[in-house]
């Protein structure tokens, strides 16, 4: 008999991972599955009514609704990971990043849209960063935890966000809490009649762009490096501290484009509790994705596409919180999986020092 | 090369904000309007009131309530205690007295009414299921259901909260309640001093606020009203600490928009006592709830259905019904009886018209006359409740 | 009136902080043994909605308990099984156990929403105690899960700082190697913490519906999970600074909403915010690194130990 141990891996072929992936997913699907049997569905029925309803023309507009935001914050959250920086914050800077857009979207001059949504770009994006330097310059300084510290960020601006909600930026006259709709002038439009909205292409750009920046630039590199061995990267002459602040506004900012895609193509305002814990997904997301962005866009619609399929089955009588026990579940067993990607099994005979 | 791809970045997005400038044309009216709702459905149709009178009118012998298929949507599940359970049983209830299966019901919950995505999968899903009525619970969809609504002109949609085009709006006089309930308080009461555990400053919360205030003062001319503020639709630490606030600062009477039994629970504990809200809370706290304010939809969603099998409904209708919809559960048996004849008295003057709620003089809290002496409150701005009145302390 | 308002508060403060302190000392022993669990939101809404099943459905208490119990085992060991012998990334294993647990715990919570219990841990009164000015009503008029959890201050302390198998803890989270070239045995040693940590977090959920109030709904932790977590960092592993910020933590959630009520200029959720602001203050100040010092971060704190890397 011969006897059996785990190594790690030397390489990590792409095809393994992918491979891996699948099969956990699946086994995830089983084990949630096993609930919905002990409740009495059919798990094979429920899952084929959730496939059909996301495969249709009004499945995909609706998984993009449901994904953009999404995607903006594992994009953020992926790019923050790459150095180790946990930017559990998401749903600050999704809405100070909103806050700042609504506001000049409302309150600021009148001007060509192209000039207006441009500011309101940057705007979205500044709000998101600044949401994320608080957190950032305190852990740059003084090492204080960022991840604590942006999670209480998260209350606090959401508070904010509660305040001008329901207070001063609340449409008059009317009773929800959200602000007017922007004007119609101002709104990025769809591709085609396709009902998809270009928000869609600026996210798979910046994608794009993130994922070069990771492969190809000296930056990216520095922050390989800073984030394998902070000793490693003071002695290359890296300044540290910048990094962490940049890292951080950056991944902030990305989240607060979140509020940009919300304002701009899909709601058309701006409304209280509007991230409702798009920054916690997108940690999920990120992590599912392997911190790759592009994967990063196709799992976040994916992840839009469960939330919202969700709602066909309860038509089955199943509960809606289905969506929250299968991304839970997907993320556990992958990450369980994960575990054959850095290791693989071998037997120990006597030819042990020939590798594979 | 990092800065070419920033500006490709950047020309991406004024590409594609180029184009929305350049797009379909858009008409003045739409740009400077900033899509306030009340203006559009003056456009569409007048908005038509339905009398109180129709309350209780029986289905025509020969109605065929068969091919009904109805659907609800829910903010939140169904036996929440609270806002939706209200819903889902006024529903239940008139379609048991019209005759109509329960199987003909498809209740969707959970359905986040911030959630476009989701509310807008609903809608389309219970489209698809073949409904012919769908009933939004919550004020939130309004945002997404009128443009739906306009592509399915067979189905009609009802809605809580104030108008919206294409949508059948219904509300209830949650006023009439809540002021006969302070009057209660008013009437119990050794001081003057009453409390309100609010959750957020919404127009719902506001009407509970004021109704209770204005019955307060009907009983004690000087009754001034202390809110604590949760800002938070349910949160029961918030709510346990509003109440205890409250009774802190010598309130033994208080009134609440919650959702939890944390408020019940925490006056009970001190010897204060509350008026249940949304539903009959008396088993949660039996020693201090005098009373409770529950919502009963029942005749409103039974008019609804007739009409719609009748053909007498219009898309314009507005419901805004109080009497019976605007409930009060029995009063405890530590309630006086004299109080409670007295409340009933003041009910019948309510029914009859001969007591007002929001007549005037009224002041709101900053001194402004909201209603001049003489004249009443018109049902718009009773609706939205944009103030508070006079006798109300509040941060908000 | 002023004695009565602090008793009040303290009243409120302490329910508020015995039911946060569960998962709060639970999660310092484990974070002290070299690992972080960020999903305690998701361990105290199984707990909660575990033990609330079980008094409902059974009416019996200590069986409640009991089942509260074995689903933290369970779900301890899961976390210590993907995380010391699989060896995954702790964040991400914390996360997906929070998501997880919120959607597990509302999908079976779905029959007891709305249905009453009837059955809770009732507040006891200790006879002569309570009646101290001030302090007796509000420390010895709670129910046996805080007196439990006073117990449970004192002698984690002394486990921590003053036995040697506190030591062996403390190494553990610092310099597992060390330990190791010693002969304990490492991973069960971490695994035995976790799921300690583990049992802890529901127990803090089994607090909310068993003797903080008695229902169920759909996340009703409210973030309870996540204050946890910042009372780790902020007590900086120590299990009575840690009591004292859920007391500090619960006060001025408290105090925020008397003064709102008579402060009206300003907005009632800057109130909200308070307690929020106050903790982020004081995380930077506890915490952070001025002077280069040593931090008392525990040395290996996620790192993940493996034999091979020594």
């Amino acid at each position: 008999m011969h006897k059996m141990r785990f190594e790690r891996r030397p390489t990590l072929p792409i095809m393994i991972q992918l491979i891996n992936s699948i099969i956990f997913v699946l086994l995830a699907l089983a084990f949630c599955g096993m609930f919905m049997s002990v409740l009495g569905f059919n798990p094979l029925s429920v899952y084929k009514a959730m496939m059909l309803d996301i495969i249709s023309s009004k499945g995909i507009k609706n998984s993009i609704i449901a994904g953009l935001p999404l995607v903006f914050c594992g994009l953020g959250v992926a790019f923050g990971y790459r150095m180790n920086m946990n930017n559990i914050g998401g749903d600050g800077q999704y809405a100070l990043g909103a806050v700042f857009c609504i506001w000049f979207a409302l309150y600021g001059p009148v001007m060509p849209p192209a000039l207006k949504i441009t500011v309101m770009f940057l705007l979205a994006l500044a709000g998101g960063a600044a949401a994320a330097l608080i957190a950032a310059i305190p852990k740059a300084l003084w090492n204080v935890s960022e991840t604590i510290s942006s999670m209480m960020l998260n209350y606090i601006i959401l508070y904010v966000l509660n305040y001008l909600m329901y207070g001063p930026w609340k449409e008059k006259g009317q009773m929800i809490a959200q602000t007017t709709q922007i004007k119609k002038k101002y709104w990025l439009p769809e591709i085609g009649d396709t009902g998809i909205s270009t928000v869609l292409i600026i996210a798979v750009v910046i994608a794009v762009f993130l994922y070069w920046f990771h492969k190809k630039t000296t930056k990216g590199y520095e922050m390989e490096v800073v984030r394998r061995s902070p000793r490693a990267a003071i002695y290359a002459g890296i300044n540290v501290k910048l990094n962490i602040i940049l890292v951080l506004a950056i991944s902030g900012a990305i989240c607060g484009l979140a509020g940009f895609a919300q304002i701009t193509s899909i709601l058309h305002r701006a409304q209280a509790d509007m991230p409702a814990g798009a920054g916690y997904t997108g940690i999920v997301i990120a992590y599912l994705a392997g911190l790759n962005p592009i994967a990063v866009v196709i799992v976040g619609l994916l992840f839009g596409a469960l939330q919202f399929s969700a709602v066909s089955v309860q038509v089955l009588g199943v509960p809606s919180q289905i969506a929250t026990m299968i991304q839970g579940s997907i993320m556990l067993f992958v990450i369980i999986g994960s575990f054959f990607n850095r290791y693989r099994l071998i037997r120990i005979d006597g030819s042990a020092e020939r590798g594979e | 090369m990092k800065k070419k791809v920033l500006s490709l970045l950047l020309t991406a997005v004024m590409a594609a904000a180029l184009l929305a400038g350049c797009g379909s044309s858009e008409t003045e009216s739409a740009d400077s309007s900033g899509n306030s709702s009340a203006s559009s459905s003056e456009a569409s149709g007048k908005t038509n009131w339905v009398s109180q009178d129709k309350m209780g009118a029986a289905p025509a012998k020969d109605a065929d309530f068969s091919k009904f298929k109805i659907g609800e949507i829910e903010s939140y599940v169904i036996d929440d205690g609270g806002w939706c359970q209200a819903t889902h049983e006024g529903l239940v209830g008139a379609m048991k007295e019209l005759g109509i299966s329960e199987d003909n019901l498809i209740t969707l919950e959970e359905i986040d009414d911030t959630d476009q995505a989701a509310t807008q999968a609903a809608a389309e899903q219970l489209i698809d299921a073949g409904c012919n009525v769908i009933i939004g619970c919550s004020t939130g969809y309004s945002t997404f259901l009128p443009e739906i609504a306009a592509k399915n002109p067979d189905a009609y949609f009802a809605q809580w909260g104030a108008k919206q085009d294409n949508i059948i709006g219904y509300m209830i006089r949650s006023y009439e309640g809540m002021f006969l309930a302070g009057y209660a308080c008013g009437l119990m009461s050794d001081t003057s001093l009453f409390g309100f555990s609010a959750s957020c400053n919404e127009f719902s919360v506001r009407t509970a606020i004021n109704a209770y205030a204005l019955g307060c003062k009907h009983a004690k001319s000087d009754a001034k009203v202390k809110v604590a503020c949760a800002d938070s639709w349910y949160d029961i630490d918030k709510e346990t600490q509003c109440a205890q606030s409250l009774i802190d600062a010598g309130v033994k009477y208080m009134g609440g928009e919650y959702s939890s039994p944390a408020i019940p629970e925490t006056c009970e504990k001190n010897g204060a006592y509350v008026v249940g809200y949304h539903m009959d809370r008396s088993a949660e706290a039996p020693d201090a709830v005098l009373v409770s304010f529950c919502w009963n939809f029942e005749p409103i969603f039974k008019s609804i259905l007739i009409g719609v099998e009748n053909g007498s409904i219009s898309k314009n209708d507005m419901y805004y019904w109080g009497g019976d919809c605007s409930a009060l559960t029995d009063f405890a048996s530590f309630v006086p009886s004299d109080v409670v004849d007295k409340v009933k008295a003041a009910k019948a003057d309510i029914a009859s018209g001969k007591l007002v709620v929001y007549a005037g003089e009224l002041k709101d809290n900053k001194g402004n006359v909201l209603v001049p002496k003489g004249e009443v409150m018109d049902d718009a701005t009773i609706q939205l409740q944009d103030f508070f009145v006079d006798n109300v302390d509040c941060a908000w | 009136m002023s004695a009565d308002l602090i008793t009040s508060v303290l009243s409120v403060a302490i329910i508020y902080a015995v039911t946060v302190l569960y998962a709060t000392i639970g999660e310092i022993f484990v974070q002290r043994a070299g690992l972080m669990n960020l999903g305690l939101e998701g361990l105290m809404l199984m707990g909660a909605v575990t033990g609330y099943l079980v008094a409902v459905n059974q009416q019996n208490l200590p069986l409640a308990i009991v089942a509260v119990i074995l689903v933290g085992i369970g779900m301890g060991l899961v976390f210590a099984f993907t995380t010391i012998t699989l060896k995954a990334d702790q964040t991400v294993t914390g996360m997906a156990i929070l998501t997880f647990g919120t959607g597990l715990s509302g999908f079976i919570g779905k029959s007891v929403c709305g249905v009453s219990a009837n059955l809770m841990f009732e507040p006891i009164p200790i006879p002569g105690l309570y009646r101290i000015p001030i302090l007796g009503p509000s420390l010895f008029n709670q129910s046996i899960l805080a007196y439990v959890m006073y117990f449970i201050i004192p002698l984690s302390m002394i486990y921590i700082y003053k036995t040697r198998a506190g030591m062996i803890l403390r190494s553990l989270g610092e310099n597992p190697a060390a330990l190791d070239s010693a002969g304990y045995n490492v991973f069960a040693l971490r695994y035995v913490y976790v799921v300690f940590g583990s049992v802890m977090g529901v127990m803090s959920g089994a607090c909310i519906t068993l003797s903080y109030t008695n229902f169920w709904s759909d996340g009703m932790t409210s973030g309870k999970g996540w204050i946890a977590v910042a009372l780790v960092v902020f007590s900086r592993w120590n299990p009575l600074i840690a009591v004292l910020g859920a007391l500090l933590f619960g006060a001025i959630s408290v105090i925020g909403i008397d003064i709102q009520m008579y402060i009206h200029v300003i907005p009632s959720q800057v109130f909200s915010a308070l307690p929020y602001v106050a903790t982020f203050i004081a995380l930077i100040f506890t915490t952070g690194n001025f002077r280069k010092k040593r931090s008392s971060e525990p040395g290996s704190l996620c790192i993940p130990y493996d034999r091979e890397e020594r």
